[in-house]
């Protein structure tokens, strides 16, 4: 489970974000939305330990993440928005990579990497330089990276950000198998009909603040519309952030 | 802290740097380059020191003085005459030194007066200004040996005319001549240490951040002391490479023929090359650590090459000042990273060794800087502006 308790943060004299809370359970995948600056990043980053809110905390299967990083960081699995590979490792030798700093050791580690390179269709690019795959093999690649140590909690940041159909919808439903699997699931995308599909519950925030969280049904419901695009601009206030 | 996940950084980013023709090549180049330009530089100081080097000497006019062009020939100075217009050879550096003898030279000479002749050279031209000032030298000996004939001939003991005689001593030994010669060996030499991880601590650093795997890999749960340690093996590790082989090139560039032609003894022995190795080997992990440092502020591999190479100005400064005498060594200096290794550098040279408890004191200091060096950079990777590349 993920939670985010009164998170508070702020840049120089900028809030990022303002008392966030909330709770990603097990077996259910959030989504987070909100438009361009609405702290998002920030949310996932002080999830990750990245960044050090000044107020609140969060935490991971009970652990808060600024008191005991490394069993929080052990416990989560995550793909950001910026895939950062190495070009000139293979894709095979990423995952291994990964899985050794997760302390993976053979020969698990060889069949979690021959699983999660099937899993996500690598197989056949599997030894090649990440700097000759293209941009959905590479947000593959990551994402195979991020399962690489089968983490009971996933935060993933725009994973089909960049993908063609076919691969926007393996991921799909990847994040639905690992729901299925009992995984707690943050998923942060810009992408309406994504978020309807995906995700079991939302938190929209806007201007650092959260402004409305439940199902997507709840968020419907209270808002008056029929579909989420439309609920989440009458919450923002804007249709600045839609795709 | 375990060191497993700090092994598992050090074997991916060697592999990757081994990958990274651009990195590594820049690396090794020096190696070969370094003692390349050092055995240039000899080579032109050989040519220069070279005391009985055959002269061609143009002559305009006529010398009919057969004593004076027998004194020349002796040593080795081949005279050309009836050459036409030598100042334009000289210009245009066809001739390197020539001498115009005046129409009245034979008439003066018989006169027992000055007989004129014009010395013609090119003082911004290192080969003419060497060959002219051998050539002054042994007519001014011509004219002393005339001078004392002509005294004797008269009665007069040569000596009245010397109110002094000038001895020269020489106290240098050859080991000391050199490390005068070789006093910029230990710029390149420690210039290895400087340049051989450049371009990897760049990569490994600012590299990452450029290309956001930096943010991917502190999402691991590796405390950031392993993953700092591991960055560095790897780009010490290159270090040392290239500091092992621009050592073993150095004795392998110094060994020929045309270097040794310098009349002073220069040559590393395998010897004093383990002996440099482990002085230069603790320089070589420190400088890799500040390297990592200085990288991690910078937000492209571009700009960390730039401030990297500001940093090589270091060696290179303090080098060329203790090689043309502007500083004297002092003794807190042989405790100093850098300053210390250069010291006990030239001291080998010259044939002098430290002893070994100053050298273990310089290691011990410069490992412990090392040690600060990376605690440093692993505090600052907590930093969220080192991290971050936009805000919320």
């Amino acid at each position: 489970m993920i939670a985010i308790e009164q998170l508070h943060k702020k840049y120089g004299r900028t809030i990022a974000v303002s008392s966030v809370s909330f709770v990603a359970p097990n077996g259910l995948v959030t989504g987070l939305l909100g438009p361009n600056g609405a702290g998002k990043t920030t949310v996932l980053r002080a999830l990750t330990g990245l960044v050090k809110p000044d107020r609140g905390r969060a935490a991971v299967d009970d652990c808060d993440v600024q008191q005991r990083p490394l069993a929080a960081r052990s416990r989560l699995g995550v793909l950001p928005e910026q895939v950062g590979l190495y070009d000139r490792l293979r894709a095979r030798e990423h995952l291994t990579y990964c899985g050794e700093l997760r302390g993976l050791v053979e020969p698990d580690l060889g069949r979690r990497v021959d699983l999660m390179l099937d899993r996500l269709g690598l197989t056949a690019i599997a030894m090649r330089p990440a700097g000759e795959l293209s941009l959905g093999q590479r947000r593959r690649v990551a994402l195979a990276c991020a399962l690489i140590h089968n983490p009971s909690n996933v935060v993933l940041d725009e994973p089909t950000n960049g993908l063609d159909v076919l691969s926007a919808r393996e991921v799909r439903r990847v994040v639905r198998d690992l729901a299925s699997a009992g995984c707690a699931v943050v998923l942060s995308s810009h992408v309406m009909p994504e978020v309807s599909a995906v995700c079991d519950r939302i938190v929209i925030l806007a201007r650092g603040l959260v402004v409305a969280s439940g199902t997507p049904g709840e968020i419907l419901a209270q808002t008056g519309s029929t579909v989420l695009e439309e609920a989440f601009v009458r919450l923002i206030g804007s249709e600045e952030g839609l795709n | 802290m375990t060191w497993r996940p700090t092994l598992t950084v050090m074997r991916k980013e060697l592999r990757d740097s081994i990958r990274d023709r651009r990195s590594l090549g820049s690396a090794l180049l020096y190696a070969v380059w370094g003692p390349a330009v050092m055995a240039l530089a000899l080579m032109a100081l050989a040519r220069s020191r070279a005391p009985e080097q055959p002269i061609a000497l143009a002559i305009e006019g006529h010398l009919q003085d057969p004593a004076l062009v027998a004194f020349l020939a002796e040593r080795s100075v081949t005279i050309i005459e009836g050459q036409s217009g030598p100042a334009d050879g000289i210009r245009s550096r066809q001739l390197e030194v020539a001498l115009v003898v005046g129409d009245d030279y034979t008439a003066e000479f018989s006169r027992f007066e000055p007989a004129r002749v014009t010395l013609l050279f090119d003082s911004s031209w290192s080969d003419s200004n060497a060959k002219a000032s051998r050539v002054r030298d042994l007519l001014t000996q011509y004219a002393d040996r005339v001078s004392d004939t002509r005294l004797l001939l008269r009665g007069v003991s040569p000596s009245i005319a010397s109110p002094l005689r000038v001895v020269e001593r020489d106290l240098s030994t050859p080991a000391g001549r050199a490390a005068m010669v070789l006093a910029t060996l230990p710029i390149f030499l420690l210039l290895s240490a400087f340049v051989g991880g450049m371009g990897v601590a760049a990569d490994l650093t600012a590299g990452e951040r450029e290309r956001g795997s930096l943010e991917t890999l502190l999402l691991h749960p590796v405390p950031r002391v392993a993953l700092v340690v591991g960055k560095w093996a790897a780009v010490s590790l290159v270090s040392l490479a290239t500091l092992t082989l621009t050592l073993w090139m150095s004795r392998i560039i110094l060994a020929q023929p045309r270097v040794q032609a310098v009349d002073v003894p220069v040559g590393l022995s395998a010897g004093e090359a383990a002996e440099m190795w482990v002085v230069l080997a603790p320089l070589a992990v420190l400088v890799a650590s500040v390297q990592l440092l200085i990288a991690l502020f910078s937000k492209t591999y571009k700009e960390a090459q730039t401030q990297l190479s500001m940093f090589i100005f270091l060696p290179m400064i303090s080098g060329f000042l203790f090689a043309f005498g502007s500083v004297e060594t002092q003794s807190w200096m042989a405790w100093l990273p850098m300053l210390g290794q250069h010291v006990v550098i030239s001291d080998l040279l010259r044939g002098h060794p430290s002893p070994a408890l100053s050298v273990a004191g310089l290691t011990a200091v410069t490992l412990v800087a090392t040690a600060l060096t990376l605690a440093i950079t692993a505090r600052l990777l907590d930093r969220e502006s080192i991290v971050r590349r936009s805000g919320a």
